[in-house]
């Protein structure tokens, strides 16, 4: 099955940006890509809009946690739905993770990159039918 | 001794495709050599704060993929750079890159069990 959507994906490790870019992009995803929280910001706020971001939380420059609080203030890209891509498994990192507006948190020690794409689907189901 | 790679992890974090299986572990072969030649250059510098964000990425990719004793040596790192504390960061190095070798080797016959590649 071909899917549709645009991912913006903001994620510092090299090995895991392009396991999940690959992933993603055989499923039919567009996927752009960033390397730090700053330019991850940047593209959001970019046209058009991504469908879906996954976020890292430990990055160079804005944390994950600062982008997400400014993606969430931001009228623009408030309604974009983030999911975070954490080393944490901390009950408290996903706590204010979730506080602040994720709609998901998945710690990488136990990602799923088939279960990634398949949320990635379904959050952009919801969103076109709210639309 | 475990296994250096978890295969079971690593299946899991695949896509469920035997394509997708051979494309994750050629990526994670040639990254983490790299991050990790990144991490050995970084040590000597004593920058704690760079130290923690290096070993912290590369751990990160060996906890996805199974790498399970390497990603320990390397939240071991990324714990001493935390707290400034690299006295050891040298040995710790040494005992990354034995681990490094081991895991590498254990891909490289994974991949070869796997079958041709492209």
């Amino acid at each position: 099955m071909t899917a549709t959507g645009r991912i913006l994906l903001v994620e510092d490790d090299r090995f895991l940006r392009r396991a999940s870019e690959a992933s993603l992009r055989q499923r039919g995803f567009e996927v752009i890509t960033a390397i730090d929280g700053e330019e991850g910001l940047r593209l959001a706020r970019e046209a058009p809009p991504p469908d879906v971001i996954l976020l890292d939380l430990l990055m160079p420059k804005l944390s994950g946690i600062e982008v997400l609080r400014a993606l969430k203030a931001d009228e623009a890209t408030t309604g974009i739905p983030v999911v975070i891509l954490s080393n944490s498994s901390r009950a408290e990192d996903k706590r204010e993770a979730t506080m602040l507006g994720a709609v998901g948190y998945y710690v990488k020690a136990n990602l799923s990159l088939k279960a990634l794409a398949a949320h990635v689907s379904a959050l952009i189901e919801e969103h076109a039918s709210r639309d | 001794m475990p296994p250096a790679i978890d295969l079971e992890r690593l299946a899991e974090f695949s896509d469920g495709t035997d394509e997708g299986l051979r494309t994750l572990v050629r990526i994670f072969l040639e990254d983490i050599s790299q991050m990790i030649g990144e991490l050995r250059a970084a040590v000597p510098r004593g920058d704690a704060a760079e130290i923690r964000l290096l070993a912290h990425r590369s751990a990160g990719s060996c906890g996805a993929c199974g790498a399970a004793r390497l990603g320990e040596l390397l939240e071991g790192l990324e714990e001493a750079g935390r707290n400034s504390r690299l006295e050891k960061s040298g040995e710790m190095m040494t005992a990354i890159d034995t681990e490094l070798d081991r895991v590498t080797l254990f891909l490289q016959t994974y991949l070869a069990s796997l079958g041709k590649t492209e």
